[in-house]
């Protein structure tokens, strides 16, 4: 990982942030803001919102997380073999990915992957 | 003395200073993706409208090619506000943090044998860098959702968060297959293997099929774009933005289906290499441009699937589909040099 190459994304980021930023505060300099309550509400189809926003939501999107972190870890092991598949021992990733293809079927098996 | 600037001083000037050439370089691809987002979003419009027998933007402009303008300039004039239960920091940094990333991406692309030669060589793992940046938007998504303060917006992040984290371990096992062809990880040297070889589209069908469906889910587009929904649901995680902040949003959604575009076409379509003596930054932007056309076309032709329909696709077909490809594409790939198809 050489310096150069750090600064070729920083200049990317950069430019895309000041961009951005330009972007956000151009208006503000012939706009004026007027805020009354309606237009500060929430959008709930043109009803009066009902509670808080901070609402409980399903268990189903942690699951789907945890099984998306633990299968990237194997992706992402699967990473160098694939680009030197003609130097390493095949063994590890070809068992690692019969393994998480086991835990697809488990998972679809017990339900898990259901929508309910 | 000679005090004189000549154009020659300026590019040595340039080529010396490692900060002004890597800016440089962005501004090129930035002009790059600008022009490629106006294109891509007229044809979103018209060639969609036409589709449908609608008539798209007529008003502005020969054929409403300057309705796109007009719009961006009506953004521009909207007066800047954000909602009263939204976390205001966090609510006004996320477009500007989305169109950063988005813009980040393009970073891995390889426009064109000169543009390649300004990027260090170091830069191999370009891939990697591409969908590094890629795999940040469910972050922001969940962010945008959450502070803007409103039970849907919270909800529809939520959604899209789910579909981008699924349909992401495809997408990677997909092209890793490309990686196994080319044996690099850098985009430039998978389209220079593909000057001497079939195209990995050939090569590779099964994982070409898996990446452009993970790819339009990836995309939030058409038949998977039910996180937005605009016929049933209001719009998903960006409900409550307006003005140039929706703007921004916006672009950035057409940015990344720029970058996608480009990188599904370096990698199986062959990139800047066609039979014709057409540049190879034209080239690359028609093939991207034409990627694009036919996502707007499946837009058009699909209807939207069901969340769970989408999610078992992903974890059910695609997922093992491409792990069991992934494994045998060594043997494809040892197949096709015995036979001469790959270098």
């Amino acid at each position: 990982m050489a310096f150069v190459e750090n600064i070729a994304i920083l200049m990317f980021l950069f430019l895309g942030g000041a961009l951005g930023f330009a972007a956000e505060f151009i208006p503000r300099l012939f706009t004026k803001p007027r805020p009354t309550p309606e237009k500060l509400a929430p959008f709930e189809s043109g009803e009066d919102p009902v509670g808080t926003a901070r609402i409980r939501f399903r268990i189903q999107y942690y699951i789907y997380a945890v099984a998306f972190v633990a299968f990237d870890i194997v992706v992402a092991l699967a990473i160098p073999w694939a680009v030197g598949w003609g130097y390493v021992y095949w063994t590890p990733i070809i068992l690692l990915l019969a393994v998480m293809l086991a835990v697809v079927g488990y998972y679809s098996a017990k339900g898990d992957l259901e929508w309910i | 003395m000679n005090t004189q600037i000549t154009l020659t001083g300026i590019i040595v000037f340039i080529e010396r200073n490692v900060y002004l050439r890597f800016l440089l370089v962005a501004i090129v691809a930035f002009i790059i993706v600008s022009i490629g987002s106006l294109i891509e979003l007229y044809i979103e419009r018209k060639f969609w409208a036409r589709i449908m027998s609608r008539y798209g933007p007529t008003e502005v402009g020969k054929f409403g090619t300057l309705q796109l303008i007009a719009d961006a300039v009506k953004f521009l004039v909207k007066e800047d506000f954000s909602p009263a239960a939204a976390d205001k920091t966090i609510y006004n940094l996320v477009p500007v943090f989305s169109v950063t990333v988005s813009f980040a991406s393009l970073l891995a692309i390889p426009f064109d044998y000169t543009v390649a030669s300004l990027f260090p060589s170091s830069l191999d793992p370009s891939l990697l860098v591409a969908f590094g940046f890629f795999a940040l938007e469910p972050l922001i998504v969940l962010f945008g959702g959450w502070a803007a303060g409103g039970k849907y917006t919270l909800i529809g992040g939520f959604r899209s968060a789910a579909q981008l984290i699924s349909y992401e371990i495809p997408l990677v096992l997909s092209f890793l297959s490309v990686v196994v062809l080319a044996q690099s990880l850098n985009l430039f040297q998978i389209i220079q293997t593909q000057a001497h070889s079939w195209p990995f589209a050939v090569l590779a069908f099964p994982a070409f099929i898996t990446f452009t469906v993970a790819l339009l889910a990836e995309l939030e587009r058409t038949p998977f774009d039910l996180t937005e929904a605009d016929t049933e649901l209001v719009s998903g995680w960006n409900t409550e933005y307006g003005g140039t902040k929706f703007l921004l949003v916006y672009l950035s959604e057409y940015i990344r289906a720029f970058a996608g575009s480009a990188i599904l076409v370096s990698l199986f379509l062959g990139g800047w290499l066609g039979p014709a003596p057409i540049p190879p930054l034209i080239w690359l932007f028609l093939k991207t441009i034409i990627v694009f056309t036919v996502l707007v076309w499946i837009r058009a032709a699909y209807p939207r699937v069901r969340i769970d329909q989408m999610l078992a696709l992903g974890w059910r077909i695609l997922i093992p589909v491409s792990a069991v490809w992934l494994i045998l594409t060594p043997f494809v790939a040892h197949v096709a040099m015995m036979h001469g198809a790959l270098a």
